[in-house]
């Protein structure tokens, strides 16, 4: 037995090696750091819980704290409709391979060719405007209007990451027995009872996944479309986290200040994450 | 046989020792800028590159074009790494300045070439030392359309002088046309910044101008909210082209202009898409006009040097850079007249060197531009003085005030507060 542990942590090590290297010991450097005024050049100057302070009163942060909560409200949206498709090409609909392939499609391309793409179709003098002008509709500056800016990376981000959880989604459906399926149609349940009450609890494990990946995916992930598609702007109506991070400590040299704000990401990952999993598990007990 | 194998065996390992010795004196210079990918400046940076590695054998410049919208992003985390180029290209200002403490101070080290150039000011330090030499001149200046003034009824050799003039311009262009009055690229408020600096640049007298660059004027000041009062009258009226949030000033704004969507253009007098040579280039040889930034409430010959000019690219030397003494070399190639001259007849560039002469560019546009740099010019502009703070909440505040999310005096308050907050930061 003692062997057979010994054996298991030398391949659990260079997994476990490159996560201390990459991901621990850069996460307690930055929480220290995140106590300092630090521009990078000079040494690092000591300011307590000065940056926890300035967090709490800064405009940009409070801006992008709330876009995130906006993006997070659609999350219903970025798990439930991969999971919808999905359904439908596991129970075969006419053409299933075909959707199986173009949603998957978005995949394989980097964020800043979608941004690109969604730039030109998006921006005032783009596609979308000019075919809405055909018939007589009013363009919109959909990346350069902060009352739409944040629902068009919205909708681009659903577009370019629903392909993985259709992916993982159809994986899971594959650990149902069709025989279950066939049981409940023989009982008379029709498609709507058949995918509430047979699919979508056997596929909890699956769906937990899918929303905490997709909860860290919102929350850490959507860099490069922000940045091809509106900089963050108008305004701040596009920032998010890392966006941010990523400008306060280079464009403003601010590196403790962004080691702070990393904190506070870290922080509400985890919290969000944690609440989610209990959330579901609670209801999934009922 | 064994002293054959042992013979040839010698020779392999002498071959691989000298190889290794040739290969341990090559040296690699990396050089960053945001400008070599730009099809009129790569020119300009294919010959630096060879003339520099013909001058230097064994040393090859390794020239790495980063996105010119995150470049000082990208810069930052460099410099906070400690690691990557051993000369950057920085735009004059604060821009330049602030990030001082990474560069090395190069009075000294080009001291023999320094009388020959303009444009430093923009990369002094406070202690008189520069933080990096101009490569060339620039100013913000407007362009015009003479298609779009001509469809207007307007006399395209006659752009506007005056506010009063610009309005009558603007009144024409909407009335008679389908294009915009104005239009600049304002993709992450980009130019908003530069047109606040060309208001502000006609508006103010001397002594507000002055008491700016020392960074004594508030942000809620009556003369920082007569300038927005101006931005915010070009909102209101709707002379700015729609969707400007959205276009990147150096291409998108320039197709606006050349597609005789719009009639006025800002942009800039040197090496940038958006300055004559591209502008000129995209519209025809005599389709545009150049005019200097309007005198605002006083008489233009109250406020004749409206053309604010100052150094405009410049490459520096970072600290951390083991090859600081052939950075300096490749500084002076690039700042030779040879390049100079390469720099202002491929990408318009109006060079720092002196000794260039620029009565050999023979467009209309360039033409009009170097009269108003004779006639016009003052040295130093608002656009370089802003803090990077500062900048970066006018540029969002910007964004929304033309959408209208915002009000002017919410704006001002808001950048305001960023500067309040700087100065006590920085105590």
């Amino acid at each position: 037995m003692k062997r057979e542990s010994a054996f298991a942590y030398f391949f659990v090590l260079p997994a476990l090696a490159l996560f201390i290297v990459f991901r621990l010991i850069p996460l307690g450097a930055g929480s220290i750091f995140s106590f300092s005024d630090w521009n990078g050049i000079e040494p690092p100057r000591w300011n307590g819980l000065d940056n926890y302070i300035e967090l709490l009163g800064d405009p940009v942060f409070q801006a992008t704290m709330l876009n995130t909560l906006k993006v997070l409200i659609t999350l219903p949206v970025w798990v439930g409709l991969p999971l919808l498709l999905a359904i439908f090409i596991y129970l075969e609909v006419p053409g299933a391979r075909v959707y199986r392939a173009a949603y998957f499609f978005p995949i394989v391309l980097s964020s800043i060719i979608i941004g690109t793409m969604f730039s030109i179709i998006l921006r005032y003098d783009g596609t979308l405007n000019q075919f809405t002008g055909l018939v007589g509709i009013p363009g919109i500056d959909w990346l350069g209007d902060g009352r739409y800016a944040l629902l068009a990376v919205i909708l681009v981000a659903i577009w370019a990451h629903f392909g993985m959880s259709v992916l993982i989604f159809l994986s899971g459906l594959t650990t149902i027995p069709p025989e279950i399926i066939e049981a409940a149609r023989i009982d008379g349940a029709n498609l709507g009872q058949i995918i509430g009450r047979v699919i979508i609890p056997m596929l909890r494990p699956t769906i937990e996944l899918v929303v905490v990946m997709t909860t860290i995916t919102i929350l850490t992930s959507m860099f490069g479309l922000i940045y091809v598609m509106t900089g963050g702007g108008p305004g701040t109506a596009t920032y998010m986290p890392e966006f941010v991070i990523w400008l306060m400590q280079g464009q403003f040299s601010r590196l403790g200040y962004a080691s702070a704000m990393s904190v506070a990401l870290f922080v509400v990952v985890a919290v969000v994450g944690i609440i989610q999993i209990r959330l579901m598990r609670s209801q999934w007990s009922r | 046989m064994f002293s054959t194998t042992r013979a040839k065996l010698g020779l392999v390992l002498t071959a691989a020792l000298l190889a290794t010795a040739a290969h341990a004196d090559d040296k690699t210079l990396v050089v960053w800028d945001f400008k070599s990918s730009e099809p009129l400046m790569k020119p300009y940076f294919d010959i630096i590159k060879q003339d520099f590695e013909k001058a230097h054998p064994g040393v090859t410049v390794q020239e790495v074009a980063q996105p010119a919208d995150t470049y000082y992003t990208v810069l930052g985390t460099a410099i906070n790494a400690r690691q990557g180029p051993d000369v950057v290209l920085l735009n004059g200002g604060n821009l330049a300045i602030d990030r001082a403490g990474a560069l090395v101070p190069l009075k000294g080290k080009f001291a023999d070439i320094l009388p020959d150039l303009i444009g430093l000011t923009s990369f002094q330090r406070p202690d008189g030392d520069y933080v990096a030499i101009p490569l060339t001149v620039q100013g913000s200046i407007w362009y015009t359309n003479r298609e779009v003034y001509k469809d207007a009824g307007l006399d395209p050799a006659k752009p506007p002088q005056t506010w009063k003039e610009f309005e009558a311009v603007c009144t024409a262009i909407k009335a008679k046309t389908k294009a915009s009055c104005v239009t600049f690229g304002n993709k992450d408020g980009t130019d908003f910044i530069n047109v606040i600096a060309t208001i502000a640049d006609g508006l103010w007298s001397a002594d507000t101008r002055a008491k700016f660059m020392k960074h004594d004027l508030a942000w809620t000041s009556d003369d920082m909210r007569a300038v927005f009062a101006k931005a915010k009258e070009m909102i209101d009226n709707g002379w700015i082209e729609n969707g400007v949030n959205s276009y990147s000033p150096y291409t998108d704004a320039v197709n606006v202009l050349a597609g005789a969507r719009t009639g006025n253009l800002l942009g800039l007098i040197s090496d940038a898409p958006n300055s004559w040579k591209n502008v000129e280039d995209m519209t025809g040889e005599g389709g545009i006009g150049v005019a200097l930034p309007f005198a605002i409430d006083q008489d233009p010959s109250a406020n004749p040097k409206r053309l604010e000019v100052d150094g405009g690219i410049g490459f520096g030397i970072t600290t951390w850079s083991t090859n600081q003494d052939l950075a300096v070399d490749f500084i002076k190639t690039a700042v030779s007249t040879d390049a100079a001259v390469q720099l202002m007849q491929s990408a318009g560039g109006l060079p720092s060197n002196t000794k260039v002469d620029l009565s050999s560019l023979k467009s209309d546009a360039a033409k009009q531009v170097i009269a108003f740099l004779g006639c016009c010019s003052v040295d130093g502009r608002i656009k370089s003085n802003y803090v990077t703070a500062e900048r970066a909440e006018l540029q969002r505040v910007g964004q929304l005030l033309i959408t209208g999310q915002m009000s002017v005096d919410d704006a001002l308050q808001s950048i305001e507060q960023v500067r309040q907050k700087e100065l006590a930061r920085k105590k």
